[in-house]
């Protein structure tokens, strides 16, 4: 178990490193940054000036190891449009973005278990015939667009919710909702199958000739090993909520990480982006190997050597 | 059953709306008091310290509330005195400021001569978009504690009218150091810094010790709010009392649902550019530039793409030094456009590269692609280019630098509506600029000289005949000049400052 966790996180180091690596060239190459930074009539002088301080004339394969350098140095940077360090920038961001993508899964995941569940118990019923069609639709829908409906019905025509912001409570109704749709539907159905296919297997079957009670068969043994692929999907719907969470906080203000990445995005704060990026990057991969080790924790077959 | 229920009530809730049985907007004066007002604005800040602002003009739409500069300009776009009377000597080569001896900073430290020389040369090394404007002015003097010069290596007439500069206390920085200096800005602004939360708000307080007239309004937040329909529906549920950068598309329905609106013809211009110095392209040729003006039906576009709320000029507009009334606009008629293009060799009309400053500006993407259609109608075929901003701004560098340079392109550039054309003039249009690919030793010789006349008086009939080469030249073929929308709750009175790019002062908010 130990080995496959160091494995695991060696393997996590190697993926870290060719994302930096990417984004790094990627953000360089898509245009310099020199040139929205300063005048638009920017002298020549001006210009070296600006790339020497920030040692954007150096070639990047040699920005980007002494990138790596001043990372291991605890050095991140600093951010060219705050002018402060990237890793400061980063972190007053992402308490903001923790608590939004961590509500959306948690609600994605106890809501789709539990309508799963019951669909696939019911199944056949108009109640299991609504959630799937609700479950279509919520997966179909565009974020964004069922962002700004959300606003326009529960803050602007209701007055239910504030429009947007963090604000307490009441603020992370709407977004964390609208961010967990698309997981939810997919978490939503995942359940639904994989808990219909486990109840047709041999097992079930024998354990219904026993004589076992209906609601015993579903709790103790067939939820069980039917969570296994809704696991494994939870694994990956995390990385969709950290996409998401770059348009839900967009509409909804959310003062998190991943608006502060379009606005870098945007100006080629290139720190600010290689920081959030390792951030994000680090968090999926950490996430993906808690998963992967609940896979033992739910099916005991299941052994990591 | 009972998840069906609300979920029904929801679609019947939707259908409602949609029908336009709900009425999808109601005004609200909850955060419109003098006691607590809240804007949205789309921009934030880069630093709180606009002494050491790296960036555009983003920061000072909050923080000019905070920190004032030795003049401004008003709402009528006038340059008056703000921190200190002014007054030139006769070559341009001096400015002489004399400071108001009753103004002290939110720390309590008196405003002297000292802090308007630590402010300059702080913004000269930290602050690049001021370092470059202040290229001309060789040292500042302390002549006594209420009286400070300006020295010019050059005589430089764009620097009043053009971008502020900013006083920042020298006391204060003494005392606090770098770090507490750049997190808790102190200025001698009507407004006093209380708190900041970025990627949300500032939060500002009215400074009892202000030196200038009374403002009425006493705390105010300013929210960040970078996505348009957001701040709309904070505007519309009551949660902010006003709001800027409204997009185009939904001033009619704030103004049928209320909301009072206000307009402010600012920077930038939207228009037409050429690459002039290559003989080897068609619109090395003046016709073939005019007869780009005369194919666009430029109303058709603002009245269609943009709901009519932008103005085109084909120089500067009415009121701004240098007008001429003289500069007929060059309608749409593209029988005459034909026709110049038959003049001068084209008569089956050309291929070109055509780029576009992609992102620049809300509406520069529908207007290129309008154009292109309106070009295609004189033979022109262009083939679009859309580039992403670092690259358009290299791109235009390149070909700035060139003789032989092959450039059609849309992009934003300063033009109307500045404070004064001659900073416009003098970054789009001046040979030397690296930022301007239109070239004309006349009219070179003719900035250059504008650029000695301190006196606008002397310097508007200068800047007329600059005009008139132009539109003879059609050196640009402007399609819209940028507005910016306010819109604010009910009870709300905003008469936004003149300025060239769009700012909000607390101090031009009253209400009924």
């Amino acid at each position: 178990m130990l080995n496959y966790i160091l494995k695991r996180l060696g393997l996590a180091a190697i993926t870290i490193f060719g994302v930096l690596l990417l984004i790094f060239i990627a953000a360089r190459a898509s245009g310099d940054v020199t040139l929205l930074m300063l005048p638009q009539d920017a002298t020549d002088e001006m210009i070296a000036a600006f790339r020497a301080q920030h040692g954007l004339d150096q070639p990047v394969i040699v920005q980007f190891w002494q990138f790596l350098m001043g990372m291991l140095g605890g050095d991140f940077g600093t951010s060219l449009r705050y002018q402060r360090p990237a890793i400061e920038v980063i972190l007053q961001r992402l308490p903001a973005t923790l608590e939004l993508t961590l509500s959306a899964f948690g609600l994605a995941l106890v809501l789709g278990v539990t309508l799963g569940m019951l669909s696939a118990y019911w199944r056949g019923s108009v109640f299991d015939r609504v959630i799937r069609v609700v479950a279509i639709m919520l997966q179909s829908m565009p974020g964004f667009w069922l962002a700004i409906m959300a606003i326009l019905v529960f803050a602007v025509t209701l007055g239910w919710l504030p429009t947007s912001g963090r604000n307490g409570f009441l603020s992370l109704i709407m977004p964390a909702v609208t961010l967990a749709t698309f997981p939810l539907s997919g978490i939503l159905r995942m359940t639904r199958s994989s808990i219909l296919e486990t109840i047709e297997s041999e097992y079930v079957k024998f354990l219904r000739i026993k004589g076992v009670p209906e609601s015993t068969i579903l709790w103790r043994h067939a939820l069980r090993n039917a969570l296994i692929p809704v696991i494994a999907l939870c694994g990956l719907q995390l990385g969709n909520l950290m996409g998401g969470a770059v348009i839900t906080e967009t509409i909804f203000n959310w003062p998190g990480l991943g608006s502060l990445m379009i606005e870098s995005f945007v100006s080629r704060d290139y720190p600010v982006i290689q920081v959030g990026v390792l951030f994000i990057a680090t968090m999926l991969i950490l996430l993906n190997l808690a998963v992967d080790l609940l896979f033992c924790v739910v099916d005991p077959r299941i052994r990591y050597a | 059953m009972t998840i069906v229920r609300p979920l029904t009530g929801l679609t019947a809730l939707a259908l409602a709306l949609a029908l336009g049985i709900v009425p999808a907007t109601r005004a609200a004066q909850a955060q419109a008091t003098p006691d607590n007002f809240i804007v949205a604005v789309a921009e934030e800040p880069d630093t709180l310290d606009l002494t050491s602002t790296s960036h555009a003009p983003g920061g000072r739409i909050t923080l000019e509330n905070i920190t004032e500069g030795l003049w401004r300009t008003t709402t009528d776009g006038e340059v008056v005195p703000g921190l200190a009377s002014f007054e030139a000597s006769p070559d341009g080569m001096m400015i002489t400021f004399h400071l108001r001896q009753d103004v002290v900073f939110h720390s309590g430290d008196p405003f002297t001569a000292e802090d308007v020389v630590f402010s300059h040369e702080r913004m000269t090394e930290r602050a690049p978009q001021y370092a470059r404007r202040a290229r001309n002015v060789d040292h500042l003097e302390i002549v006594d504690p209420y009286t400070v010069r300006m020295v010019f290596s050059r005589p430089d007439a764009g620097l009043l009218p053009a971008r502020g500069f900013s006083i920042a206390s020298k006391a204060y920085f003494d005392r606090v150091g770098e770090e507490e200096f750049t997190r808790h800005p102190v200025g001698t602004g009507p407004y006093e810094f209380v708190s900041y939360t970025p990627g949300s708000n500032m939060v500002l307080r009215r400074f009892d010790g202000y030196w200038g007239d009374a403002v009425q309004v006493e705390n105010a937040t300013f929210r960040f709010v970078r996505e348009a329909s957001t701040r709309l529906a904070q505007l519309q549920t009551g949660e902010v009392g006003m709001t800027m950068d409204v997009p185009y598309t939904d001033v009619e329905s704030l103004r049928s649902a209320g909301f009072g609106l206000e307009f402010l013809n600012a920077h930038p211009t939207v228009g037409i550019q050429f690459q002039t110095t290559n003989p080897d392209v068609p619109w090395h040729d003046p016709r073939v530039r005019q007869a780009f003006a005369y194919a666009i039906d430029r109303e058709a576009i603002i009245g269609g793409l943009l709901q009519g709320v932008p103005a085109v000029s084909e120089a500067v507009t009415e009121g701004e030094l240098g007008y001429d009334p003289a500069l007929e606009f060059r309608a749409y008629d593209p029988a005459h456009a034909r026709q110049l293009l038959a003049d001068a060799g084209y008569p089956n009309g050309f291929d070109m590269p055509f780029y576009i400053w992609g992102g620049a500006f809300a509406g520069l993407r529908e207007t290129a692609e309008a154009v292109v259609l309106y070009l295609q109608q004189v033979g022109i075929n262009a083939d679009v280019q859309t580039l992403e901003a670092s690259q358009f701004l290299g791109m235009l560098r390149e070909v700035s630098g060139s003789e032989d340079g092959v450039y059609v392109g849309i992009s934003a550039m300063p033009w109307a509506n500045q404070s004064d054309p001659i900073e416009a003039l003098t970054v789009a249009f001046y040979g030397r600029s690296p930022f301007a690919p239109y070239r004309n030793a006349d009219v070179d010789t003719l900035i250059a000289q504008a650029n000695t006349l301190l006196d606008p008086a002397e310097r508007g009939p200068v800047l007329q005949q600059i005009f008139a080469l132009m539109y003879e030249d059609a050196a640009l073929v402007p399609l819209w000049n940028f507005v910016a929308v306010y819109a604010q709750a009910e009870g709300v009175e905003f008469t936004p400052t003149q300025r060239w790019f769009p700012v909000v002062q607390l101090r031009d908010v009253s209400f009924d």
